[in-house]
């Protein structure tokens, strides 16, 4: 777990393209809201290994977000029964049960379509939010940290540049 | 640069090649833990639904073709948890892939072999959460059908019977009273010595006064003394008719002790030897049998139509919302089962062979009723035939099944361990065939069983008279058939038990009572004669009253007419 975070704390202070980091919370999202077993998540856990996102953000995020989940599930409930129940869209969810892979999909459970709909709903929102936030920690609390008398005084310290050149 | 290697720099930034490789790790990780997963799931699952202990030796996977493979599955009793309700030694089942994608287990055909009932456990397969305890209900009321066991003492007869004895003594006695009482006041209203007295001085009165006067005073008095003498007419009548009941009520005093004799005697159970022996020596036997088989049934019953339910939310699970089908198929079908394996009955093993179709968890979603047929044989060539179709396609399930068990030799098997009576058929050939039809709750059955070439063997921790009668009967007896009826409904199911036993029993029981009774009456009717002699004197002359009434009546009417003659 510290390895994680140090991990991260790293990420945030590298040059890592922040799109790729804010992407990872995204994926996290939809698998750490969305019920685990459901299939869908098997392709998300396949795009987020393929698609260079931020491992590290990305598995501290689906920990977080299932916590979170656990708060949302509810509303998560209520969301899908709405849509499920709508009199609109009776045409589309009867064509989509009477296809296996929909149904295997699960769309037909409240919590699985809810917090589905919920994560795609806040997906972009996460996205652009999380990148906004990393590169303004970068531009301002990164820049004001290193110059600070206490980085100064760390980086200077013997332990840290052991470490530095381990880490090298 | 070339544009075509800055594109593959772009794409290098954001593919990241191997992670396919840790996907396909991970999907083949979960793949070869599939059987594991399966394994587990069906005893977690399988634990939950029954409510006792799911065991299974082991499960695999195959893809293509799909299919499950499961070895020695044992299912614990929730009622009885040293022993497995049922055991499978092999499942194979080829699965329907396209709509196992669906979420639907879709078994084309399956083959169920090694298939055990009721076979002991080497260790509890209770789970904590659940009590054992069976159901206890009472389907037959057996008491008070045995004739009594042994003959009781003459005096305790008498002295617990007295009480009815005086009752009836009273009763009587209260009757006559009445009658005496009414005559009393009768007689009270007629003319006395004292009024016959006054006609008379009437009379010589009229004598002496002139014609007309003497005419008035006989008209007058002729008219009183007919009145009253009409009155002892009509009285007479009465008379005749409550000497009549006065006479029944003495004849019934006079019989006491004979009535009070046979109701002793039919009290012990020595007044007739005719009732439903069978099912008070065999009902100890058949009800556990029945209450299980009762319990199947309601189990069975209980799979009832799926109707359409109103979504429940479980946090975490959410609710499944279903929709129309186009081509409804349920949940979970078993299109073909092949099944062998062994059914033990009365110690002995029959291996059967057979086939069960269109079995569903949701047989409103299909076309065809689940149905089953079996056959067997025993080492010993009895036969079993059973078929059934159980259609809970509509709202009203109806259930039917048929077995016929043929020639099946039972040894050393107890049909009543009553401490009074012990029956053990040491050798028989038996025949047995159950129709049954179940229409909802409404139960019809009709089970018939014959035993022939039979052997039995009767032994009692009390001998008595009665039993060494049964016991000579049954030790004689070649066959017998019986017949069991259940109607009503299932959780007030109507059960008859009828028997050529309670024919040959009551025959032999009756000789044996006649010959009893006899003895008992002689000395009972003597005893009771001789104890209750004091009150029957007493009723006796009570009822003497009837006759001094008769001459009353004749001397008034004498007096009067005589007068009247005067006149």
């Amino acid at each position: 777990m510290l390895t994680l975070i140090a991990k991260l704390l790293k990420a945030l202070n590298s040059d890592d393209n922040p799109s790729q980091i804010a992407l990872a919370v995204v994926f996290a999202a939809f698998i750490g809201i969305t019920p685990l077993a459901s299939p869908h998540n098997i392709i998300i856990l396949l795009i987020a290994l393929v698609i260079r996102i931020h491992l590290p953000m990305f598995f501290l995020s689906v920990g977080l977000f299932t916590l979170i989940a656990y708060l949302l599930d509810p509303i998560s409930h209520l969301i899908g029964l709405q849509m499920l129940q709508a009199e609109a869209l009776q045409g589309l969810w009867h064509t989509l049960y009477n296809s296996s892979f929909w149904r295997f999909m699960a769309f037909n459970n409240s919590v699985v379509l809810g917090s589905f709909t919920l994560s795609v709903l806040l997906s972009p929102l996460l996205f652009f939010s999380a990148r906004s936030l990393i590169v303004n920690y970068r531009e301002h609390v990164m820049t004001w940290a290193q110059k600070s008398r206490i980085a100064i005084w760390i980086k200077g310290s013997k332990l840290f540049l052991a470490y530095a050149a381990m880490e090298s | 640069m070339p544009q075509w290697r800055a594109r593959g720099n772009a794409l290098k930034q954001w593919i990241r090649w191997w992670g396919f490789g840790v996907f396909l790790f991970i999907v083949l990780f979960w793949w070869l833990c599939i059987d594991f997963i399966v394994k587990t799931t069906i005893e977690t699952v399988g634990t939950q639904a029954v409510g006792a202990k799911v065991e299974l030796a082991g499960a695999s996977v195959t893809l293509l073709p799909t299919s499950l493979t499961l070895k020695q599955l044992r299912i614990t009793n929730p009622d009885a948890p040293m022993q497995n309700i049922v055991e499978v030694g092999n499942i194979s089942a080829s699965i329907d892939s396209l709509e196992l994608f669906g979420r639907r287990l879709v078994i084309n055909e399956m083959d169920l072999s090694g298939l055990q009932f009721n076979t002991p456990r080497k260790s509890s397969g209770a789970t904590s959460d659940r009590s054992t305890a069976g159901s206890d209900e009472s389907i037959f009321d057996l008491g008070g059908v045995i004739p009594g066991m042994s003959l009781p003492d003459v005096d305790s007869l008498i002295e617990k019977e007295k009480q009815a004895f005086l009752k009836e003594y009273e009763d009587i006695s209260n009757n006559l009273q009445a009658v005496e009482t009414g005559w009393q006041q009768r007689i009270d209203g007629l003319p006395d010595d004292a009024q016959i007295e006054e006609y008379n001085q009437r009379w010589k009165k009229a004598k002496k006064g002139n014609i007309l006067q003497k005419a008035s005073a006989i008209k007058s008095l002729k008219k009183d003394i007919d009145k009253d003498l009409g009155d002892i007419k009509s009285l007479k009548k009465q008379l005749a008719e409550d000497t009549k009941t006065v006479k029944s009520e003495l004849n019934r005093a006079n019989n006491l002790p004979a009535t009070q004799t046979q109701r002793i005697l039919s009290d012990v159970g020595l007044g007739s030897a005719e009732g439903d022996f069978t099912s008070a020596i065999l009902g100890d036997q058949l009800k556990p049998l029945l209450q299980r088989s009762l319990n199947y049934l309601k189990q069975m019953s209980g799979a009832a139509p799926q109707q359409p339910e109103e979504p429940v939310y479980a946090r975490g699970k959410g609710t499944w919302v279903t929709f129309k089908e186009d081509n409804p198929v349920p949940e979970l079908l078993i299109k073909s089962a092949r099944l062998d394996g062994v059914f033990s009955i009365a110690k002995q093993d029959i291996h059967f062979t057979g086939q069960a179709q269109d079995l569903s968890n949701q047989p409103a979603l299909w076309h065809k009723p689940a149905g089953f047929q079996l056959k067997g044989q025993s080492a010993d060539d009895a036969r079993l035939v059973a078929q059934g179709v159980l259609d809970h396609r509509e709202t009203v399930n109806k259930d039917s099944l048929d077995v016929s068990l043929e020639s099946f030799p039972l040894v050393d098997y107890a049909i009543s361990e009553k401490a009074d009576l012990q029956i053990m058929i040491n050798k028989a050939s038996s025949d047995f065939s159950a129709k049954l039809n179940l229409e909802g709750e409404v139960i019809l059955a009709d089970i018939k069983s014959g035993f022939s070439n039979l052997e039995l063997q009767v032994n009692s921790d009390n001998p008595s008279s009665s039993t060494s009668v049964i016991s000579d009967a049954l030790s004689t007896l070649n066959a017998f058939d019986m017949t069991l009826k259940v109607t009503g409904t299932l959780n007030n199911p109507a059960m008859s038990l009828s028997s050529d036993l309670d024919n040959i029993l009551g025959k032999a029981l009756k000789s044996k009572l006649n010959e009893q009774a006899a003895a008992l009456k002689d000395e009972l009717t003597a005893a009771i004669s001789q104890q209750m002699s004091p009150e029957l004197e007493k009723l006796t002359q009570q009822g003497d009253f009837i006759g001094q009434l008769d001459r009353q009546l004749g001397n008034k009417q004498d007096a009067l007419k005589q007068l009247t003659k005067a006149m």
